[in-house]
């Protein structure tokens, strides 16, 4: 499965303690060479383009560095670089990313076609800043005649709608990015 | 003809499919499963389309995701290759309410043919010769009575099989009903239907099968047979066409049976029937294979008719492009099924492959969806690449296809490479003595080494 939240890389040098966060802007990348890079399964030769990345932020002291490429963005951020204060540079923090807000991706459960709204004259279940409660229906995708409601399974804010209204849509294909909120 | 079709397969037989498709202008989707997602099929279609997680269970044979993504990509047929859903008449179903074609059989014929007690009967009616065997068989006391009309050695066959599961040989009636319990719970267990039947089993067989086109304005031809005997467990490992030795007499008589029962049941597409021969030149039907198979590729070198091309052309409704006296089979053709799998255990052997150099020159094709970097996934078979030699005999072809395995490089996973070559060397398969029992004593410990 594509990558959408935090990951930590074993290689990556400890004093640094970067985060690692892949996006996956809208569809995966549609360059088949890109595709074989950052597959899962190829995560080892990520390595190089990582090294690269960091070799950059050391050497123009960069705090954060994004780099996007058809599709696909990395993210790498000095740890405590711009995060809430009390997270310190040498102690590993479990929490940090929790503290500091990360978008979570919806992807599409099942083959189909994307509709915002019940009806053609009904309203979108959500709109962008919207508050969704978990079991809110965010959209519907159409499968051989059938509607298949697509419920939110945390509480959270949607920060984006990554297809179009009657766009058909594949398995896995990111359909929301939600700021996930922990309490009301 | 078509403008989109779906193929609902991975791995060589996408490729081949993709291939048939650009040849014909047709614009190709590629549903493939998220460790496919950069597969060559994926890289080589026009458009493609994510049906599921890795498990075959999920996408590819998931036959609600299938029938979606035909319908949201705008495909107006579905090629299901072999294997997968390629046997199913409710996916034939689904496309037919869908308004999209299906690229093999009528779903009335697979259901027919996927019952195999009631396929017998067809094709005894149709006039095929059947082994001696059963209908469907209750409990063991009536396996018993069975088993002395019948004569052992027998087989005991889940009606629902295939792949060798559910099914157990006996040669002694004492063993009957042991071996009739086995076969049931197996059956149901892997098919969930636990019917099982009874058949003689033919000693010093070969297994021999001839393949068909049936277009539907009632045309039927076959274009000769193959020679399938190389087989381990029912997967056949080396196939080659035409059978050696078998007399054009015998192909004629015989391809004129299936072709006329074939369209005796409403046959409509390419398939296959399979065959035992025995010794004594008697052939005894065993099953069809309503798709296109693995080793179609020997027939196409042979006939020089492109079959998934046909496939096309008859579910778009055109009539086939050859009668039965265009057909002309030309040289000889044989085919390696080279698999990740180690070449003596037959373990599957997944992992990267580091390293591939595929072989080329005069006479061999090789299909194949592998390249260097790949994984060889372990949710799927190890079917790595099917290495095809023609030549003007079967001896100019074993020549090819022996120095084409020797040119080819695999590295990083294991393969039956070794194997295949051994083979090749073999004094019986050199002189065409094959019945299906030869790879078991091929392999088993003491045989003579080549």
């Amino acid at each position: 499965m594509w990558s959408n939240g935090p990951r930590k890389d074993g290689d990556v040098p400890r004093k640094l303690r970067l985060s690692v966060r892949f996006r996956y802007l809208r569809r995966s990348p549609r360059d088949w060479a890109l595709r074989r890079l950052v597959t899962d399964m190829d995560f080892d030769q990520i390595g190089p383009v990582l090294d690269r990345m960091l070799d950059l932020m050391r050497g123009h002291a960069l705090a954060e560095l994004e780099i996007e490429s058809d599709g696909l963005r990395i993210r790498l951020r000095k740890a405590g670089a711009a995060g809430p204060p009390g997270e310190s540079a040498g102690t590993p923090d479990p929490a940090a990313a929790r503290r500091e807000p990360v978008a979570t991706v919806v992807n599409a459960p099942l083959v189909g076609t994307f509709y915002r709204a019940g009806g053609p004259d009904a309203a979108p279940f959500v709109q962008v800043g919207d508050r969704v409660e978990p079991g809110d229906v965010l959209c519907v995708i159409e499968a051989m005649k059938l509607m298949n409601d697509i419920k939110a399974e945390f509480a959270g804010e949607v920060v984006e709608i990554l297809v179009e209204n009657g766009q058909a849509v594949e398995y896995g294909q990111p359909l929301f990015s939600m700021l996930p909120v922990s309490d009301g | 003809m078509f403008e989109k079709i779906l193929v609902a397969n991975r791995g060589e037989i996408a490729l081949r499919v993709i291939a048939a498709c650009r040849e014909l202008g047709i614009r190709t989707v590629v549903a493939h499963s998220q460790a496919d997602r950069c597969s060559l099929p994926v890289r080589f279609a026009d458009e493609t389309v994510c049906i599921g997680p890795a498990p075959s269970r999920h996408s590819y044979l998931n036959l609600g995701a299938i029938a979606a993504a035909a319908e949201t990509t705008g495909a107006d047929a579905v090629h299901p290759g072999y294997g997968f859903l390629s046997e199913r008449a409710d996916l034939a179903e689904a496309c037919a309410r869908g308004g999209i074609a299906f690229i093999g059989p009528p779903a009335g014929v697979l259901r027919l043919l996927g019952d195999k007690a009631r396929a017998r009967e067809a094709m005894a009616e149709a006039g095929l010769p059947l082994v001696p065997g059963t209908g469907v068989v209750e409990d063991p006391a009536a396996a018993g009575r069975a088993g002395r009309r019948i004569g052992y050695p027998l087989l005991v066959k889940a009606v629902a099989g295939g792949g060798g599961r559910g099914m157990r040989l006996v040669d002694d009636p004492d063993r009957l009903s042991d071996a009739f319990r086995a076969a049931v719970s197996e059956a149901e267990a892997a098919f969930g239907d636990p019917r099982v039947y009874l058949e003689r089993f033919v000693g010093g067989a070969r297994h021999v099968e001839f393949q068909v086109l049936a277009d539907r304005h009632g045309h039927t031809v076959h274009l000769g047979e193959r020679e399938c005997s190389v087989q381990r467990r029912q997967q056949k490992l080396i196939e080659e066409a035409p059978a050696p030795g078998l007399e054009a007499g015998l192909r004629r008589r015989v391809g004129g049976l299936v072709a006329a029962a074939a369209g005796a049941v409403g046959y409509v597409n390419a398939g296959t029937f399979e065959f035992l021969m025995d010794d004594g030149g008697r052939f005894y039907f065993m099953e069809t294979n309503p798709r296109v198979q693995v080793e179609h590729g020997i027939t196409e070198m042979v006939s020089g008719v492109d079959i998934v091309k046909e496939q096309i052309r008859i579910a778009a409704g055109e009539p086939l492009s050859v009668e039965q006296d265009e057909v002309r089979l030309a040289g000889h053709a044989i085919e390696c099924r080279v698999n990740a799998e180690h070449p003596e255990t037959f373990a599957p052997s997944p992992g990267a492959i580091r390293a591939l150099v595929l072989p080329g020159g005069p006479g061999i094709r090789v299909e194949t969806a592998a390249c260097a970097g790949d994984m060889v996934s372990p949710f799927y078979d190890s079917l790595l690449a099917k290495v095809i030699a023609h030549g003007r005999d079967r001896t100019e072809a074993i020549a090819r296809l022996r120095r084409a395995l020797r040119m080819m490089v695999v590295e990083g996973v294991d393969t039956t490479l070794p194997l295949h070559l051994r083979i090749l060397e073999d004094p019986d398969f050199l002189a065409g003595r094959l019945t299906t029992t030869f790879l078991d004593r091929f392999l088993a410990p003491g045989a003579p080494a080549a």
